[in-house]
């Protein structure tokens, strides 16, 4: 954690400080999806699970040593960070195991938040707003979890 | 309170037309340092984001602040009150962060991007007792040390291998 002074300001941050406290966020999303009602609130669920992967993204982001930008899709920063280290115009060491596994992060993430082909909360019909799928949310949900849970165990 | 008027004020309209701030922005922001200046010592103003960058888009572009207040020294909940009562007056189009030097400067250590990108490329329209020009300083001397880089727009805390942890002294 983020050493802090008596007044609470920061002392100073690291990549971990960082990134412990976007996990910390992100989990507050999860707990919430946990006590939603699949049958209930379809749209919250999506909502918030798409908000728990956008953070658990930038806890990665932070891992890697940067700042995530204010941007609702951060898999595509990863993408880029991950491109850049590869092409040696970011001089970071990553091993292509890890390189794989943060593509599949990446992927997932993708997945979930069905980024740039619908919004989140559902689609306009002429029959009205249909909601996300009542399933993937919650399954989808597990697998980013496991996922970025092997990554950021220590 | 100390109305933003007289020399001062000139100042920061002189600094608008200096940087090239095109009037349709320019003047939102001074109504609304103006205006709130009726409720608290303004210390400090920058100007960030698309605006400052010479980028923005007409009607779609909000107008970034950040404010610096010795006024702003108060829980979140109370900050919020204060917007609330003193919002109606001020110009829409202007976004502003309203923060206590203290609140900044803890924002600063605390590596938050948007805060990095105002210190590093934003205009300082006020800057008493030269609080903000000595975060830019800061910041500067960071980057030229290499303890802090910018890359594509990101701002890094260069570590050289993955799971290295590493501390950015601001």
């Amino acid at each position: 954690m983020g050493r802090h002074s008596v007044s609470g300001v920061f002392e100073m941050v690291d990549n971990f400080d960082m990134a412990s406290s976007w996990v910390r966020l992100a989990l507050e999303d999860w707990r919430v999806v946990g006590r939603l009602s699949v049958k209930e609130n379809r749209g919250a669920i999506v909502y918030h699970a798409q908000q728990f992967v956008e953070k658990l993204l930038k806890a990665v982001i932070s891992v890697l040593g940067f700042e995530p930008k204010q941007v609702h899709n951060p898999s595509w920063q990863l993408d880029e960070i991950l491109s850049d280290v590869q092409l040696g115009e970011i001089e970071e060491k990553i091993s292509l195991d890890d390189i794989a596994l943060l593509e599949d992060v990446s992927s997932v993430a993708k997945t979930l938040k069905d980024e740039r082909t619908r919004p989140r909360y559902g689609v306009r019909h002429a029959s009205g707003v249909t909601t996300p799928n009542e399933s993937t949310p919650k399954m989808q949900l597990c697998n980013s979890w496991m996922t970025l849970g092997s990554y950021l165990e220590p | 309170m100390a109305r933003l008027e007289g020399e001062k004020l000139k100042r920061v309209r002189d600094m608008l037309r200096e940087r090239g701030v095109k009037e349709v922005y320019a003047k939102p922001v001074v109504e609304y340092l103006v205006g709130l200046s009726d409720f608290v010592e303004i210390k400090g103003v920058l100007l960030y984001g698309s605006v400052a960058r010479g980028k923005a888009v007409y009607r779609k572009s909000d107008v970034d602040l950040i404010v610096v207040s010795d006024d702003f020294d108060k829980p979140y909940g109370e900050i919020v009150s204060m917007r609330r009562r003193f919002r109606g007056g001020l110009p829409g189009i202007v976004e502003a962060l309203w923060v206590s030097p203290r609140e900044l400067e803890s924002m600063f250590r605390g590596f938050t991007g948007f805060v990095l990108d105002a210190i590093h490329e934003g205009i300082v329209l006020l800057d008493d007792g030269g609080f903000i020009q000595q975060l830019r300083r800061r910041l500067a001397k960071a980057l030229m040390e290499g303890r802090v880089e910018r890359h594509k727009g990101f701002w890094r805390i260069p570590i050289r291998e993955v799971g290295e942890r590493v501390t950015v002294e601001l």
